[in-house]
């Protein structure tokens, strides 16, 4: 673990350079153990695939404070996190209307549809972190036949639920944005709600899995589900 | 009371002192992105200083105003009418009703802020009022102002209004070079490039906005090109680039400065 000032307001732990459940997991634990502290002082925590950015007041904070504090939650926080806790199951209507890119993406990769969806929603992925836009999950797990460069041209908007495929990546877009990501289907369930808590369906360090329906079903679920994110 | 919106200008929103603690999930902060200026805005008028003023961007905004208001101006300057009349900088002053305010073109800085004795009353959302554009919430239902919007404002009982002494932010505002901290990932650079980043002008350039400022100039280059794995990045991060343009990034910081209240 390195603890690195990041700006005249934040550090960087390091736990490594790599894509690895394992330095996730250590990442995870730490970031739970701030949440746990609850203190005012400390602004903002941003998990990544094997660092937390903490970002804190200068004006009541100092970077070796924090980085003792740092030191002290690593040291109580080791193996304390269930890595079964949670698996959220997303539905995605994988229909060639919501995944302009589907057709491509089965051609390049040599398959079927069929086996796109299957091998696309077979995996329990790891929500290694959320970035980009509110809501927005950086997904580990991706088999890698389905492994794909994003669009040359990104298209100017994409309606918020498209589910996408890039480089080694798959993720949904929650809220209407441009975007270059290989678009394969939708879900019909609110991503981000800024007025439910949490706002968003997902955490970071939670399990998914995504769960292929029909149109019928598309069409329906919205009604059927709660306006809210529970 | 409420203010009508005649004309926005070019972008204008509400804003505070920012969203925090939901990073995590993937919501910035937002706010204003001069937050000294904010907060000089809002104590000029006997506000609290994180409470929800206008951000005008630019170009500034025409309001109409039906009752009157106390109101004070601070940022970028910006030549700024009640009327026909001219009307001051850095110091609260009372409008009376029926009064057109007539923001024009910002010919120094890029950003303006107009608070109102009050407050504008737009719901929190995660705990703040700011407007997140891209994530279409919170401020004016999660926009940028539009000609029409009508913006409810908070009633007031205090009459307490203040102006700074003239010449007090002339420090403040002089040109000068920003001061910078070396991030993570310095051991990418070598001393060269330190030499050209601190030994040369840069232009912000027109492709800004309130997510990064981009700059123009001598580009910055590491050692060789590698591949970074995703962290978060701080407020105020530099990115070097290595970019046709020879242009590199810079995400407006925000100086933990405090204000004297005096």
């Amino acid at each position: 673990m390195k603890i690195i000032p990041a700006s005249d307001s934040s550090l960087l732990v390091v736990f490594g350079n790599a894509i690895s459940p394992a330095l996730h997991e250590r990442v995870i634990a730490l970031f739970h153990a701030f949440q746990a502290w609850h203190d005012p002082r400390i602004r903002n925590l941003h998990p990544g695939y094997a660092s937390l950015l903490i970002d804190f007041d200068p004006l009541r904070l100092t970077h070796d404070e924090l980085s003792s504090v740092v030191k002290q939650l690593a040291l109580a926080s080791d193996s304390t996190v269930d890595r079964r806790a949670h698996v959220v199951t997303i539905p995605v209507c994988y229909d060639l209307e919501f995944g302009p890119d589907l057709l491509d993406v089965a051609q390049q990769a040599g398959l079927s549809l069929e086996e796109v969806v299957r091998l696309h929603s077979s995996p329990t992925y790891l929500v290694y972190f959320l970035g980009f836009s509110p809501g927005f999950v950086y997904l580990g797990g991706l088999p890698e036949v389905l492994h794909m460069p994003r669009l040359a041209t990104p298209r100017p908007s994409i309606v918020g639920g498209s589910v996408g495929i890039a480089g080694s990546q798959t993720g949904i877009y929650p809220v209407d944005s441009p975007g270059g990501w290989r678009l394969i289907g939708r879900t019909p369930l609110p991503m981000f709600d800024p007025q439910a808590t949490p706002p968003t369906r997902l955490q970071p360090g939670d399990r998914m899995k995504f769960s292929p329906i029909d149109r019928a079903t598309f069409e329906d679920l919205p009604r059927r589900a709660e306006a809210r994110l529970t | 009371m409420t203010i009508r919106v005649a004309k926005p200008g070019f972008f204008t929103t509400i804003q505070d002192l920012g969203r925090y603690g939901y990073a995590h999930l993937g919501i910035s902060p937002a706010g204003a992105a001069d937050a000294l200026s904010f907060r000089i805005a809002n104590l000029l008028v006997g506000n609290e200083e994180n409470v929800p003023a206008l951000e005008m961007t630019l170009l500034g905004a025409i309001l109409e105003f039906e009752e009157s208001a106390i109101v004070a101006l601070t940022g970028a300057s910006c030549e700024c009418k009640a009327g026909f009349a001219q009307v001051p900088v850095n110091a609260a002053f009372e409008l009376p009703a029926g009064t057109v305010l007539k923001c024009g073109s910002m010919t120094t800085g890029a950003r303006c802020y107009l608070s109102v004795q009050g407050g504008f009353d737009t719901p929190l959302v995660m705990g703040s009022a700011s407007t997140f554009v891209a994530g279409h919430f919170g401020g004016f239902k999660g926009r940028r102002l539009q000609s029409g919007d009508v913006l409810p404002v908070r009633q007031h009982g205090s009459f307490r209004v203040r102006s700074l002494r003239p010449g007090a932010l002339d420090s403040w505002r002089a040109p000068r070079p920003l001061r910078v901290t070396k991030g993570p990932q310095q051991d990418w650079f070598g001393p060269e490039a330190f030499e050209t980043l601190f030994s040369s002008a840069y232009i912000v350039s027109e492709q800004s906005d309130r997510t990064g400022l981009r700059l123009k100039g001598e580009a910055v280059h590491p050692r060789e090109p590698s591949e970074l794995l995703t962290d978060g990045i701080p407020l105020g991060a530099i990115q070097g680039r290595r970019m046709v343009s020879r242009s590199f990034c810079l995400s407006i910081s925000r100086p933990p400065v405090d204000i004297p209240r005096s």
